[in-house]
């Protein structure tokens, strides 16, 4: 192979965020030369609509796996908020303090996790475990399994309204966060905290980090921005779900990785996050393009995963090589 | 390598916009709740029969999880950027899907709902009726049960699931009327999971001796009761009714697990639909209600039921 092109796949290949973006271009030339419904402008903005969802969460997850943590009850804290907040509407409360409220409650779930996991060293696998069957537990007897409806017009369009006709809101939210996020990330002080306390721990603790309010705080941001998620999920579907996270925590997380960050900690990209919940969101609609049963969805998805961690490892040997 | 590349961006641009030259067939999507299985396997194949009859192409989506509605309508979505002429879906929540059948009508596309619709969307309603099926089920279960004191559960797919509801809220008046001193031990829900529902009914019984009957509104609650009755050995004093009309399920019946199945004719049902996008596209008009009846089958009735109905037992 010659010199020249042994750099043009060093260089793609450098990027963290190839393990998403790889299997992303294949699988649009794939569809492209199937389907050229794929690349109609509403199929677009739907793929990009349900990433929105996954992004407004992963974007903190990225954060919190930066440094070293998990959350398996992300998506608990999704169908809580969608349900503060839906009840306060129906209750008569004003949509800002509704969504204030939302936020609030979590917030709350944000914070027993982080201080259990990081005050008190619970492992945050069962911790966040237990907490999502708390929370939709808690879900449950609150709302006897019934979804919520008949919203106000205002909330509804937060999350139906097309800018231009064309270009649903949480795209637009997502986006927002999104480049918060990244800023945050690779240009603030707290971005570099968070990424050092992933590599080493004790290292950052010796350099003055307070690690303990790092990483509270990081728990913190991902159930609010769940529970956020979910009160825009209730205002896009004009329901509230009970149910409506449920699930979504492997989908989100999944999304984070495979986007190029490090489950171990130390290594995190919102790029590669936003390329990662494209990737997971356009799988589905990708297979009904190409004609793949129903039956095999299940499997391909888990394929393509599965790809992009390999593409993923081979990338670090080469760099290392 | 960069004129490969070069190549290979040209080419995909030019399938990309290349015009289909080739007349489709009409595009029919079937969207049900789950991936195969008792009822929607059955539906799946009554969908596909009566578009290969018509010339039409089939397509049978579901969702990766078993009743994510919120994945339903995305499916919808998908299936209108397809270029659905025709769009069969379960309506579970009206609200959640009024959106994405806003768009289908906007695009001239046939709604029809699968048991359950959304008046000035759906042209009209294909399956059981959830009123009759919910008294059908009390009737059955009054009739197996004789003089004897009916202590019952129900097990359903979810608790939050408001067909279901109607069903379980219709069987529950319609047994007070039939056996006023029935007693309704408990609901439950097992997200379509037999292990799940046959755990369930195993700790209710251990916390309810009295209980001496299940009724089902999930498929998998009628596996799952079977699978329980068949581990306590209590098929003489414990009436177990399923629902749906799947192999395991006439299999469970013909062997005693399970005392009768009220089939719900899901084929019957997937075909059904798909004629009624061949009516509209006919010009006729549609009752709204096109409800499909239930069959109670008892275990002398089994094998003459699935031999009619092409339903493998081995």
């Amino acid at each position: 192979m010659s010199k020249q092109k042994k750099s043009i796949i060093k260089s793609i290949l450098s990027m963290k965020e190839s393990g998403a973006a790889i299997p992303l271009v294949i699988l649009a030339i794939v569809v492209a030369c199937i389907n050229r419904n794929f690349f109609g402008i509403f199929n677009l903005m739907d793929i990009l609509r349900t990433a929105s969802f996954y992004l407004m969460v992963a974007v903190p997850v990225t954060f919190l796996m930066s440094a070293g943590g998990m959350d398996l009850s992300l998506g608990a804290a999704t169908s809580l908020g969608g349900v503060v907040c839906g009840t306060l509407l129906k209750a008569g409360v004003s949509i800002p303090v509704a969504i204030l409220l939302a936020l609030l409650t979590g917030i709350v779930v944000g914070l027993i996790n982080g201080v259990c996991i990081v005050r008190f060293a619970l492992p945050p696998f069962i911790l966040t475990l237990g907490t999502q069957y708390c929370v939709n537990g808690i879900i449950n007897v609150w709302t006897n399994g019934l979804s919520t409806t008949n919203f106000p017009n205002a909330y509804v369009k937060l999350g139906q309204y097309r800018v231009g006709g064309i270009i649903p809101m949480p795209i637009i939210y997502a986006l927002v966060i999104a480049l918060i996020g990244y800023v945050l990330l690779q240009h603030t002080k707290f971005g570099r905290k968070v990424l050092a306390i992933g590599g080493n721990q004790e290292t950052a603790r010796l350099a003055g980090i307070n690690v303990i309010g790092v990483r509270i705080s990081t728990y913190v941001c991902v159930s609010a921005m769940a529970a956020l998620a979910g009160v825009i999920y209730g205002a896009r579907f004009a329901t509230v779900q009970p149910a409506i996270g449920t699930g979504t925590e492997m989908t989100i997380m999944a999304s984070v990785i495979v986007g190029g960050t490090s489950m171990a900690g130390g290594v995190g990209t919102i790029i590669g996050t936003s390329i990662g919940c494209v990737l997971l969101a356009m799988i589905t609609n990708v297979l009904i393009m190409l004609g793949v049963s129903a039956y095999w969805q299940s499997f391909v998805f888990g394929l393509i995963l599965i790809l992009s961690l390999f593409i993923d490892r081979y990338r670090q040997r080469l760099l290392k090589a | 390598m960069k004129k490969m590349f070069a190549l290979l961006l040209v080419l995909v641009l030019a399938l990309a916009v290349t015009p289909a030259f080739a007349e489709e067939p009409l595009q029919v999507y079937g969207v049900s709740v789950m991936a195969g299985g008792a009822a929607w396997g059955r539906f799946e194949d009554g969908l596909m029969a009566a578009c290969e009859e018509n010339g039409w192409e089939g397509h049978y989506l579901a969702p990766v999880n078993a009743n994510d509605y919120t994945a339903m309508v995305q499916l919808c979505e998908t299936a209108l950027n397809n270029g659905a002429d025709a769009l069969l879906v379960a309506v579970t929540e009206p609200t959640l899907f009024e959106e994405v059948l806003a768009r289908a009508k906007a695009q001239n596309v046939i709604i029809i709902g699968l048991c359950v619709g959304l008046e000035g969307y759906t042209e009209c309603v294909v399956g059981t009726d959830p009123i009759s099926l919910g008294e059908n089920t009390a009737i059955a279960l009054a009739e197996l049960a004789g003089d004897e004191q009916i202590n019952v559960t129900s097990g359903q797919t979810r608790l939050a699931d408001a067909t279901q509801n109607m069903q379980v809220g219709a069987f529950e008046s319609k047994l007070a009327e039939l056996a006023p001193d029935a007693v309704i031990v408990d609901r439950f829900e097992c997200n379509s999971n037999a292990s799940t529902a046959a755990d369930k009914l195993s700790a209710l019984y251990v916390a309810n001796p009295e209980l001496n009957a299940c009724v089902s509104f999930d498929s998998y609650v009628g596996v799952g009761a079977a699978s329980f009755v068949g581990d306590y050995g209590i098929q003489d004093k414990f009436i177990a009714l399923g629902i749906d009309d799947g192999a395991e399920i006439l299999t469970a019946v013909k062997s005693g697990t399970l005392d009768a199945t009220i089939a719900q004719q899901w084929f019957e049902i997937g075909r059904q639909s798909v004629n009624c996008v061949a009516k509209k596209l006919a010009g006729e008009t549609l009752e709204y209600n096109q409800g499909v009846p239930t069959v109670i089958i008892y275990p002398d009735d089994v094998d003459a039921y699935a031999a009619e109905n092409g339903i493998d037992l081995t």
